[in-house]
């Protein structure tokens, strides 16, 4: 087993008066006090209601919170069962509150429930995000019921969200993985999900634990881990999801660094996966599709258009390093565009993409200001998808992202055919 | 006294011969060295020069943003050439301190050895001067897409002033190391420098209050909004 980092001893100890279980629901945390007990409570209702036989254990895994997070945790209380529950649970959930050990992480904090759900051999073993404001108990049937009904390795979420939210996912993540890798997981880097006792034994035995991805890209990892490793994928269709802003203290730039690091090392990882995948198929759907009310989201398009004509007219030099001079010449049409009418074509957002992951292979500059780099072309790409969508309602708007899948899957071979002529020059 | 004037002729006449007797071999041997140093030269420029083009050298130079620089310098040749044209000249003034000892003169041995005890601390200078570069390169790239990023008035111009301050500093090191006139330069760095801090924060106090005013307006709005605006993930 690669994950060498062993348990807590009062961990171990827990586990051991435990003995075994059938269900892991695990939480990380880190400063989550406004909202966990109500994810603990979610929780714990539904793993009762939904899974009355099974013996559970909910742990959080704390990566050293100060805010009262841990003992947020133990003083939580469903309540009054009666109004939720329609039989009666044959065992209690067990609660266990650890601190994770190793690289300071969402990464590290998922090894520690992974490792307890291993030592306590679940059938099954969920997680999910402590800062979700919209988890109810029917989660807990969403995310574990496809792996124990229908052993499925692999849950991933399928949130209702505002057309303008989770623009990284719709312009990057969402599209890219899935002409990688050739499956539609709606939402790659979704924070919940399902997981099987052989997919977290497969995790485990990853040597990656020692490496960014613990300290963040877990999701985009385990995602792609699962996709590119031949598991049985699926996705539940959880509702909306309402949650507090992941790192206030990070701003767009480190984010989407952040992120496009850990998507462009799994890139390069995995080429001999996703070089020969053309297209790509839909995966199983749980749970009903729904319409729900969405809060309103403020949004300053204008600012964004700003933000990429001042990047074009100050990044502009840097970007010439790395893009093709066609991409470039597209990028510079739009230099005096009116916000109004702004728009980048969505082949033009695709080869961009390409060009920065090609770059990022070839190191062609510091990946770090390479990436930072990306910013401003993405505040565009986000502008241009809201001047594209504005009258759509959430149905066109997935149908407009629909449409960049297709470009990104269409200009595929193009990639593949770039990709494996290293040292291209633009 | 008409011999007593041959006998001096005579005299100077052999003293003549014996200069040239004891200088011609080795004006010969320093001619020598001189032209062995010019081919050596020409060898190392040109194997410098496949090595530096083989190993992409200009495109390195050019993605640490220093080739920009060398440009508005006013160098006309690539940084390759440049860097080969000068292990050229380096190797040649050496051959020709060199040629110097061939002499035994007192005064140029003694010119030839300073030289060489020169050369090292004129190597850390030059390294200091190219680690500089680069670094000015890196950081000035740095500020430019942190301020860009962070939607700040003018980036290029923060850009340009975070590489002239790493450029400036490293001339200093570079000066102080060969040991030109290092009070000078000390002092001169110390004056321009605290000079330039303090024009920046006069005119920054003074002329740019509106524009302090305006930043942290727009931070604040900025925070304001972050609650209900756009989540990117």
């Amino acid at each position: 087993m690669r994950s060498h980092i062993t348990l807590d001893p009062i961990l171990k100890q827990q586990l051991r008066v435990i003995g075994k279980a059938d269900l892991v629901l695990g939480i990380p945390s880190f400063n989550n006090v406004t909202t966990i007990a109500h994810v603990v409570r979610a929780a714990q209702a539904g793993l009762t209601k939904y899974f009355p036989g099974s013996r559970a254990v909910l742990v959080n895994s704390d990566g050293g919170s100060t805010d009262g997070t841990q003992e947020a945790v133990r003083e939580a209380s469903v309540g009054d069962s009666r109004s939720i529950l329609a039989s009666h649970p044959l065992f209690p959930v067990h609660r266990i509150v650890t601190p994770y050990h190793g690289i300071p992480g969402k990464g590290s904090a998922l090894r520690t429930i992974f490792q307890a759900a291993q030592e306590l051999e679940a059938t099954a073993c969920a997680v999910v995000d402590a800062d979700l404001r919209s988890i109810t108990p029917a989660w807990m049937d969403f995310l574990l019921g496809p792996v124990v009904h229908e052993q499925f390795d692999f849950v991933a979420p399928l949130y209702l969200r505002h057309k303008y939210d989770g623009t990284i996912t719709n312009s990057i993540v969402y599209p890219m993985t899935r002409s990688l890798y050739g499956l539609r997981v709606r939402q790659p880097i979704g924070g919940d999900f399902g997981l099987s006792r052989k997919l977290v034994s497969h995790y485990l035995e990853q040597d990656v634990w020692d490496t960014d991805v613990a300290r963040f890209g877990i999701d985009i990892w385990m995602s792609t881990t699962a996709i590119a490793d031949g598991f049985k994928v699926c996705q539940a269709f959880m509702g909306a999801k309402i949650h507090d802003a992941k790192d206030p203290g990070l701003q767009l730039a480190q984010m989407l660094q952040q992120v496009m690091s850990a998507f462009f090392d799994l890139t390069l990882a995995r080429e001999e996966t996703w070089k020969t995948i053309r297209g790509s198929v839909p995966v199983p759907l749980f749970g009903m599709e729904h319409a729900v009310g969405l809060e309103p989201v403020k949004v300053d398009q204008a600012r964004m258009t700003r933000s990429f004509q001042s990047g074009l007219r100050d990044l502009g030099a840097i970007w010439s390093l790395f893009l093709r001079p066609e991409v470039m010449r597209g990028l510079q049409t739009m230099g005096s565009e009116p916000a109004s009418g702004f728009h980048i074509p969505m082949d033009l957002w695709v080869r961009t993409l390409h060009d920065f992951a090609l770059a990022y292979r070839e190191k062609t500059i510091g990946r770090e200001h390479l990436l930072q780099s990306l910013t401003p072309i993405y505040l565009g790409q986000v502008a241009s998808f809201m001047v594209q969508a504005r009258e759509a309602d959430a149905t066109e708007a997935e149908a407009l992202l629909e449409d960049l899948c297709l470009a990104f899957e269409r200009l595929k071979p193009e990639f593949v055919d770039l990709w494996e002529r290293p040292g291209r020059r633009p | 006294m008409i011999n007593a004037m041959l006998a001096i002729l005579e005299k100077v006449w052999h003293t003549f011969l014996g200069k040239v007797i004891f200088f011609t071999p080795r004006l010969m041997a320093a001619l020598v060295v001189i032209a062995v140093g010019i081919a050596l030269g020409l060898v190392i420029r040109k194997v410098s020069q496949r090595i530096l083009h083989s190993g992409r050298f200009d495109t390195w130079v050019e993605r640490m943003g220093v080739g920009l620089l060398l440009r508005r310098a006013g160098l006309s040749l690539s940084p390759g050439a440049c860097l080969s044209a000068t292990l050229f000249w380096v190797i040649l003034a050496c051959a020709a301190m060199l040629s110097l000892t061939a002499f035994e003169l007192p005064i140029l041995d003694r010119m030839a050895t300073e030289f060489f005890l020169f050369l090292p601390r004129l190597a850390v200078a030059i390294l200091i001067m190219g680690f500089g570069f680069l670094l000015a390169g890196f950081l000035a790239r740095a500020a430019l897409l942190a301020a860009v990023n962070a939607e700040l008035p003018a980036p290029r111009v923060t850009s340009t002033v975070v590489r002239f301050l790493v450029i400036v500093l490293s001339s200093a090191m570079a000066l102080e190391q060969v040991g030109v006139a290092t009070a000078i330069v000390s002092t001169a760095f110390a004056i321009t420098f605290g000079g330039l801090m303090l024009g920046l924060a006069l005119a920054f106090g003074l002329g740019g209050r509106r524009a302090a005013q305006a930043l942290l307006d727009r931070g604040l709005e900025t925070k304001d909004e972050s609650s209900r605006a756009v989540k990117h993930f």
